[in-house]
């Protein structure tokens, strides 16, 4: 399952990021928290295709599909 | 000696403006044009000086914001001019801060400087009765930690007091092997680690904002109080600039009938009614809606509703090839594409931002208000009304505005397709601030800085312009506008404009505001009033009627100044942050052509009609 499948108010926990995103922008999203085994929630679904935003410990992080489908996660 | 200079690092939104407002107070110096933090403002506090740095998530930069101030901090901390850095943490985001603190502490200890903490928003833990363990952060983190509140003025005396003396010197600090040694994954979970010890737990601080959330970023609201609040914003910009600008209007007016009548000398007269207060006040009439400009950005960007907007936005505009970054940007840039330039600098795909920074001079900026103000009166001269109260003039400001965007809309689709295809993309991500109310004081500070820069920026140039204006159209002297030497170099230049049906002297209008757009009233409040002795605009546009201005060329040129890239400072800010003349120069000689094909095949049209 991918991060961007979540709805609002789901839960799940980070697994793999796919090859395809830089080596930049995972490095950011480890630093935004967003690592494996951690938790995250969907808050907010978003509508005709904007960035959803999800919540990683304190911090509340908005990712467009593009990223997101490239997060696998398990629920 | 030297001043020692103390460099502020946070991450964005933890409080670093307000802050660095409370301690330098008013002794502050900004080097160049205000973004928002874009650039570097430093200021006097104590025996130091304190450097503002552009907010930064990490020392691994990925927008060029960050590239910035990870590069000018990098330098800084290897000279001897600097005494340390004191960052500030937001404690209610106590593990996004903490990973920086981390970074820094490891960087610190690499050049033996000084290190001090500021754990600021701490008037919000105390209100939602939460915790912060600051013995804790202080033992791990092997620094002073403050709480503090900027907002609140909780704990900046002890905070100063620290600061200025200077007790710790970077060898009493201990030594800390255990970030040197530690890989920037793991202090990524050191971070985390930290936050959960010592940290608040923010369940109620997340609560508030998701319920904001709901609301803002709703799928059927969201898009409706977007569209609301934007056409507040603009409303706000006009109507609530109009009696500072009819104030300065009135001024203007009392001080050239003074000189009318206490000042003897003829010529001297003239060169202050016509060329002082003609040209250069045309210019500073507009400054009040500048200054509205900035407080309202402010306003929406310390609310934290500026990242909201940037997440409805991002959808539409991707399909534009631009980003929902972009969106701050543009919005800049209907006050000043200068600073909206700089604010660039957030977005962190290279293309993007590109595409974006060559677009947003098409927003109408500031300085377009008063050609727009006065094509506009010629157009409607009695404030026409639509149904009884729409007012047609806004209508058409309204229409110009669009205007910009779509055709700002259109020349992004073809640059992201056909220009830019080989720069590297990178797709959206941005951090959601947490709701909170904006420190008035602070933010009026700021509209006041940006507006007075924006004076020492222009004013000189149009006062200059104006000044060899008028000497060129009053010598010979005693001769008659048409007689004199702008009286035959216009004559000569004439035919260029003249498919547009204007005459000589808005063709040298037109010329002189390549300079800068705003020198177009200016002079041609100038040339008429040398001629007629009248500086308003209903006057200016009575003499314009005189002149055999056509209503087609009225619409011609407002599209001409839509598009036309006419601001020499724009060009230089372009130059400076692309870092390329071929594109700063690909960008005026296409906007150029552009706008003279555009209003020529527009004249064409209109004199059909009208
Ligand atoms: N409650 C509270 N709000 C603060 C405090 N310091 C700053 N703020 C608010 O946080 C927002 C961001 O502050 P700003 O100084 O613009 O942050 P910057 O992006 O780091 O420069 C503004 O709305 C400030 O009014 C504080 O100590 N307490």
């Amino acid at each position: 399952m991918r991060l961007w499948n979540l709805k609002s108010g789901e839960q799940a926990v980070v697994k793999d990021f796919d090859k395809k995103l830089s080596k930049e922008i995972v490095q950011r999203l480890l630093e935004l928290g967003i690592h494996q085994e951690r938790k995250v929630e969907c808050l907010k679904q978003s509508f005709l295709g904007s960035p959803k935003s999800f919540k990683v410990g304190d911090t509340v992080i908005g990712l467009d599909k593009e990223i997101a489908v490239c997060i696998s996660v398990s629920k | 000696m030297e001043k020692l200079n103390l460099l502020l690092i946070g991450k964005p939104n933890c409080g670093k403006t307000l802050l660095f407002n409370k301690l330098t107070g008013l002794n502050q110096k900004v080097s160049n044009f205000p973004g928002v933090t874009v650039e570097f403002k430093q200021g006097a506090f104590g025996d130091l000086n304190l450097v503002d740095l552009p907010g930064i998530y990490s020392l691994n930069p990925i927008s060029n914001d960050e590239k910035v101030a990870v590069s000018y901090l990098q330098e800084a901390l290897a000279s001897p001019s600097c005494a340390g850095v004191l960052c500030i943490l937001d404690a209610t985001r106590l593990e996004r801060s903490l990973l920086l603190a981390l970074q820094l502490r490891q960087l610190i200890e690499e050049h033996n400087k000084k290190i001090t903490f500021a754990l600021n928003m701490i008037d919000e833990i105390i209100y939602h009765k939460l915790q912060v363990d600051i013995d804790g952060l202080r033992q791990a983190l092997q620094a002073p930690v403050f709480a503090i509140s900027a907002r609140k003025n909780i704990g900046l005396d002890e905070l100063k007091a620290a600061l200025t003396t200077t007790t710790t010197t970077a060898e009493e600090q201990a030594p800390v092997e255990k970030y040197v040694s530690r890989k920037s994954e793991s202090l990524t979970h050191y971070a985390r680690e930290l936050a959960q010890k010592y940290g608040p737990s923010n369940h109620n601080i997340l609560i508030r904002q998701n319920f904001l959330d709901d609301i803002f970023l709703s799928t059927s609201l969201g898009g409706i109080i977007f569209f609301i609040l934007m056409a507040f914003f603009f409303q706000a910009i006009f109507s609530w600039s109009e009696p500072f600008m009819n104030l300065i209007e009135a001024l203007l007016a009392s001080i050239g009938s003074l000189a009318e009548t206490y000042i003897q000398h003829e010529a001297l007269k003239r060169f202050l009614i016509d060329a002082v207060i003609g040209g250069l006040g045309g210019f500073l009439v507009f400054v009040p809606q500048i200054f509205m400009l900035t407080v309202l950005i402010g306003v929406f960007e310390d609310t934290g509703y500026l990242a909201r907007a940037a997440i409805i936005c991002h959808r539409p505009l991707s399909f534009f090839g631009l980003t929902g970054k972009s969106f701050v940007p543009f919005l800049s840039g209907f006050a000043c594409a200068i600073p909206a330039i700089m604010a660039a600098r957030t977005i962190d795909s290279p293309k993007k931002r590109l595409i974006t920074i060559l677009t947003i001079p098409l927003m109408a900026c500031s300085a377009r208000l008063p050609v727009y103000a006065l094509l506009v009166s010629f157009l409607i001269p009695r404030g026409e009304t639509v149904f009884g109260f729409i007012s047609m003039s806004g209508l058409i400001f309204f229409g110009i505005y669009l205007f910009g965007i779509v055709t700002a809309l259109v020349v992004s689709t073809l640059l992201s397709h056909f220009v830019f295809t080989k720069e590297s993309d990178t797709p959206f991500m941005l951090e959601l601030p947490p709701y909170r109310l904006p420190a008035l004081g602070s933010l009026l500070q700021r509209s006041l800085q940006s507006a007075w820069l924006f004076i020492k920026r222009a004013g000189p140039i149009i006062f200059m312009v104006t000044v060899i204006l008028w000497f060129l159209a009053s010598y010979p002297f005693g001769t008659r506008l048409e007689d004199s030497l702008l009286g035959s170099i216009g004559k000569w230049l004439a035919p260029l404009f003249a498919p547009l049906g204007v005459d000589w002297k808005v063709t040298i209008a037109i010329l002189t505001s390549f300079i800068a757009r705003e020198v177009f009233v200016g002079t041609l409040g100038t040339l008429f009033s040398i001629e007629n002795a009248e500086e308003n605009m209903a006057a200016m546009s009575n003499s314009l009627v005189q002149s055999n201005f056509s209503l087609a060329s009225a619409v011609a040129l407002i599209v001409f100044y839509a598009i036309a890239m006419q601001c020499a400072s724009t060009l230089a800010i372009i130059k400076q942050e692309t870092g390329s003349y071929k594109l700063a120069t690909f960008t005026f000689v296409g906007y150029t052509l552009l706008a003279y094909s555009l209003a020529l095949l527009t004249y064409q049209i209109a004199i059909l009609f009208f």
